[in-house]
């Protein structure tokens, strides 16, 4: 046990470092990550203004929520695991992953969950930005 | 000596699809296809004990690799067995993969865009090596591959022959006790060949390492291997050692002589390969060697002369391309 939390710790460690190799990636993630919702949320709010302020019960600053934890829900759900895998498998390189007394389905999950740090990081100033522009109002219950 | 990996009846055959070139023949294989079978490696037996350092030689496709394969758990025999440490390797059981190491020159299991210390630290945590004792091994590979200026280089920065120490150090950090390695000098200059073999050679004496070579510069297999293992089409032609590789499959042997004069037609005493001014090249029948040495010196002024076997790439290129032993006809 104490073994698989030292691979997961440190393969968490090696993809936030692999991460942050890239600094020019990182910058377009962050306007792919922005562009979408804003859009959507430009889209629904002028529709909710045109009709008295909500569309069904949603308002502007309902929708800013909304799509402020989609955002988070979104990117955190993007994972490459099947096509990297069908192409580990054609190219070979899943032949060394297969040598490593570690199941390969260890290292995808733990990997992931160090990108996903950085997705993370970089999702809070995005959500600080779209939330002083649109001044969400998040009601969960 | 207790034996390390044992093979006995080994074969692996693939069934390879085959079809014609162009669309109708691509369309066509949707609905119907036909396969060939290659009989990859075909009932290969040898045994290798602890401590050993073997040659595996073979031209490409000759089922090296497949067999480095069948022996590290990568793929099924057809039939046959396979014992590694007392393991059956395709049941990839972990500690059997905790003993063992398969390099591939042509494969990398280093973080592509990360410092190479970054990937030898996972490597760490996916052997659970001891802290104190991955640093040690660690620094003592550093040390012996020459490392330090290059470890804190993102892999990617690397030169080739660079990036292949650093790959065989970090797949030997788990000390394994057995190494499988497939053409590790891969495209590298002479002196990295030498600095990785000469760390083969290290780690095999410190470790009492079992090492199974794959390689196709003779350099790498005369420097490490006193025994080689010669496969071709999948069948195996010869097991011994180096010495009787040249013994067995040269029936002939290379004549240096120099001499005071030039001018002279030395085509009766043998088959002229190469003539410099006064120094010429024979290639002579081991048989008559003696007769043949002891006219030259009577007939000619000799100022030296020398008698070798023939280079080992040389024997090795007429056992590929014969498959049986060279008939010595003069």
């Amino acid at each position: 046990m104490r073994h698989m939390v030292d691979y997961y710790l440190t393969t968490m460690k090696i993809a936030i470092q692999a991460q942050f190799q890239y600094r020019v990636f990182h910058y377009f993630y962050m306007i792919g990550m922005i562009a979408e919702p804003v859009i959507y949320l430009v889209v629904w709010s002028t529709i909710a203004l045109q009709q008295g302020g909500s569309v069904g019960g949603y308002t502007p600053r309902t929708f800013a929520a909304y799509y402020l934890v989609w955002t988070l829900v979104r990117n955190m759900n993007i994972v490459f695991t099947p096509y990297g895998w069908e192409n580990r498998i054609r190219s070979g390189w899943f032949s060394m992953d297969l040598l490593r007394p570690v199941h390969p389905l260890n290292n995808d999950v733990a990997y992931f969950a160090g990108m996903k740090v950085v997705v993370i990081i970089l999702w809070i100033p995005l959500a600080l930005f779209l939330s002083l522009f649109f001044k969400p109002e998040l009601n969960p219950a | 000596m207790a034996a390390i990996i044992q093979l006995n009846s080994l074969s692996k055959h693939y069934k390879v699809p085959v079809r014609k070139a162009g669309l109708a023949a691509s369309f066509g294989s949707l609905f119907k296809r036909e396969y060939v079978n290659v009989k990859a490696v075909e009932e290969i037996s040898f045994q290798i004990d602890r401590g050993e350092v073997v040659g595996f030689l073979g031209p490409n496709g000759a089922g090296k690799t497949t067999t480095l394969k069948m022996l590290s758990g990568l793929l099924y025999p057809t039939s046959g067995n396979v014992n590694v440490l007392g393991f059956e390797p395709s049941r990839r059981q972990s500690e059997f993969l905790r003993q063992i190491t398969l390099v591939m020159g042509n494969r990398q299991q280093l973080v592509w865009d990360l410092p190479a210390l970054d990937s030898f630290d996972l490597m760490r945590s996916i052997y659970s090596i001891p802290t104190a004792e991955f640093t040690r091994t660690r620094d003592e590979f550093i040390d012996l591959l020459e490392l330090k200026d290059l470890v804190n280089k993102p892999v990617r920065n690397l030169s080739l022959g660079e990036r292949m120490k650093m790959e065989i150090a970090g797949a030997l950090l788990h000390r394994p006790k057995v190494l499988f390695l497939d053409e590790p000098t891969l495209g590298l200059d002479i002196t990295m060949q030498r600095r990785i073999r000469t760390f083969i050679a290290e780690y095999n004496k410190r470790y009492d390492a079992t090492v199974l070579l794959t390689s196709h510069y003779m350099a790498d297999v005369e420097a490490l291997c006193r025994r080689v293992i010669v496969i071709h089409h999948g069948k195996l032609l010869f097991d011994g050692e180096l010495s009787s590789l040249v013994e067995q499959f040269s029936a002939f042997k290379t004549v240096g002589v120099t001499l005071q004069t030039a001018g002279a037609d030395l085509q009766k005493y043998g088959q002229v390969i190469s003539q410099d001014g006064t120094r010429f090249t024979l290639r002579v029948p081991k048989l008559e060697i003696a007769q043949v040495t002891a006219r030259l010196l009577a007939d000619l002024p000799v100022d030296d002369l020398n008698v070798e076997d023939p280079p080992i790439e040389d024997v090795i290129e007429q056992v590929f391309a014969q498959g049986k032993p060279e008939e010595a006809t003069p």
